[in-house]
């Protein structure tokens, strides 16, 4: 269990520069979301941080130990990769052993430590199988117990889930949520899947072409992105540009949006959860937006349903219960208001 | 219908020419061994007098031997040498390296004569004498290539992802190859090591260039008393040699079928 810290680090690949400067600390027994598209340097930050990329500038530090130098095998740490990468030559208690077996663990401790780590994952009764003769979700499983079972000083995740269907992701989550708490590991996770890296960790990271855009708790970032890309990338937005003035952005429209007292910029982002769409004119009052927009589609999908809306040309979203849009006609001319502090300015 | 009926019967025919080609000559020698006269005088008359004959026969005794344990080392060392390179042209990117891979394949599409000769004249001129060591390096340079190329199609089909994993578990790279690598390619290393002991044991034209002429292999031993005036000893002892080989054969077909993964 270690703080991992990395600080001002570089990595090119030829004229590529796949990591800039970035400074980021882990903190000790935190489970952290790295996320960006692809491309934006995530898994190089992730290898760089396992030893399998050296950066040409830049420290990373495990606990007090300084490993930006230090080969793979020697850095204690534990990974699953997206394929999983079990070794098929060998049963589901020989893949676990393993890293116990090259550090030459006796005998009866090796026994005791993987049977331990496959209940931990709840994979006792398979301890005899092949690889191939497992499902995905317990190939998983049977990955996650062979890099934590040599108590490895931090656990990183390249992309874990993608390979699983929806259903059995959304049930490894809770598991992998379930077993960082218990082994109470600071866990470094890659993923692109918003949606996971928000339900998962308990601080993210948004990487965007090599460069670290933000960082903090999955709420702090999502309710105050820093920039356009991040407010997207994570969640969905209503991205409205315009010039700074008292209280709030006047649209070339003409219509001034009005933002939380001290938050200005040029352009505001609304979330489509934020905002309320109805037929009557919403009174017009202080502390308040609303904009006349075009009803075009209607999508349901059971609990909510999402409002496609045109605005001067502009396509916007806003998302509601699905109860509360009975009164709604199919298209055509509505409302959309929502309170000024759902108003989130981003600074240009 | 009739037409996919027809086409399946010549299919038959055509499986039936190749085999009969391929096997009746074997199995005539191999009868003819155990045949009496001399001439290959039909009706058969069993006997072993050849088998006998040919365990007096020191000169062929000795070269089988010598051509036995020439394959054996060539054997080893092609193998140790080629599955290595394999690996290397695997793991690592190195200036070269592209020209490297690409000279390796001519070797293989080169008429052993004219390898033969430019070796002959080579080792001549390096001053290396005509003799046992000469034929192991021959044989050896001619079995590297297919030992790679075998090991290296195997490789292929290798996750290297595996690597990744077995030294995030801090095993170091001997311990990789050990216990992740090498399980993988067995049955490519196995393969190359028999492509490399074939190879070798049949090989007769650099033998008959490289080795000395007292002193030469089992196939330079067979030509030269083809052309002296044939005797069934040839026979018997090339039966052997196919038994032996078809074992070997047999035991590796059971290796991949029981011993590797699938």
């Amino acid at each position: 269990m270690a703080e991992v810290c990395v600080s001002d680090l570089s990595l090119s690949f030829g004229s590529y520069r796949a990591l800039q400067e970035i400074d980021l600390t882990f903190p000790e027994g935190q489970f952290f979301g790295l996320l960006g598209p692809s491309g934006s340097g995530k898994t190089s930050l992730l290898r760089c941080i396992a030893g399998f990329l050296f950066p040409e500038r830049g420290s990373i530090s495990i606990g007090a130990e300084e490993v930006a130098r230090v080969p793979v095998e020697k850095r204690e740490i534990g990974m699953v990769f997206q394929s999983y990468a079990l070794f098929p030559n060998m049963s589901v208690a020989e893949n676990v052993a393993f890293g116990l077996r090259v550090r030459k663990t006796g005998r009866a401790e090796v026994r005791r430590r993987v049977g331990e780590a496959l209940e931990l994952v709840r994979l006792g009764h398979l301890a005899e199988r092949r690889p191939k003769q497992l499902s995905g979700g317990q190939r998983q499983r049977v990955a996650l117990a062979r890099a934590i079972v040599t108590n490895p000083r931090v656990l990183l995740l390249d992309e874990p889930l993608s390979a699983l269907d929806k259903a059995l992701r959304v049930e490894m989550q809770i598991e992998l949520k379930r077993i960082q708490r218990e082994v109470g590991i600071t866990t470094i996770f890659v993923t692109h899947d918003q949606e996971e890296a928000l339900t998962l960790s308990d601080r993210i990271g948004i990487l965007k072409e090599g460069r670290l855009v933000q960082e903090g708790t999955p709420r702090a970032v999502y309710a105050a992105p820093r920039d356009v890309f991040t407010a997207s990338f994570l969640g969905e937005a209503n991205i409205f540009e315009g010039e700074v003035e008292a209280g709030g952005l006047r649209l070339p429209s003409g219509e001034v949006l009005q933002v939380a007292s001290g938050r200005l910029g040029r352009l505001i982002a609304v979330r489509p959860e934020s905002v309320t769409i109805s037929t009557a004119e919403p009174t017009q009052a202080a502390g308040h937006n609303r904009l006349k927009v075009n009803l075009t589609q209607r999508v349901f999908s059971g609990a909510m349903a999402t409002c496609l809306l045109d605005w001067q040309g502009q396509s916007l979203k806003a998302l509601a219960r699905d109860q509360d849009l009975v009164d709604l006609p199919e298209s055509g001319e509505v409302w959309m208001s929502w309170p000024a502090e759902k108003s989130i300015a981003i600074a240009p | 219908m009739q037409r996919a009926a027809f086409y399946r019967g010549c299919g038959r025919v055509f499986l039936g020419l190749v085999l009969f080609f391929l096997y009746a000559p074997i199995l005539v020698m191999a009868l003819m061994s155990f045949n009496a006269s001399e001439f290959y005088v039909l009706p058969m008359e069993f006997s072993t007098k050849w088998y006998e004959a040919l365990s007096r026969n020191e000169e062929i005794l000795a070269s089988a031997w010598r051509s036995l344990w020439i394959a054996s080392v060539v054997t080893v060392i092609a193998t140790g040498l080629g599955t290595a390179a394999a690996l290397a042209f695997f793991r690592y990117s190195f200036p070269g390296k592209r020209i490297l891979q690409v000279l390796l394949f001519p070797p293989i599409a080169i008429p052993w004569l004219i390898t033969g000769t430019a070796m002959l004249i080579f080792f001549f001129s390096i001053g290396i004498d005509r003799g046992t060591p000469a034929v192991i390096l021959g044989h050896t340079a001619l079995a590297l290539p297919y030992v790679i190329v075998v090991v290296t199609a195997r490789l292929a089909t290798f996750d290297r992802t595996l690597e990744d994993a077995a030294r995030s578990l801090g095993a170091s790279s001997w311990q990789v190859t050990r216990a992740v690598t090498l399980p993988w390619i067995a049955s490519g290393v196995v393969a190359g090591a028999l492509f490399s002991f074939a190879v070798s044991f049949d090989q007769f034209v650099i033998s008959y260039f490289l080795a000395e002429p007292g002193d030469t292999t089992l196939p330079v031993i067979i030509y030269s008393a083809i052309r002296k005036g044939f005797t069934p000893e040839i026979n018997a002892v090339s039966t052997l040699i196919i038994l032996v080989s078809m074992g070997i054969m047999l035991l590796a077909a059971r290796y991949f079928r029981f011993g590797g993964e699938r």
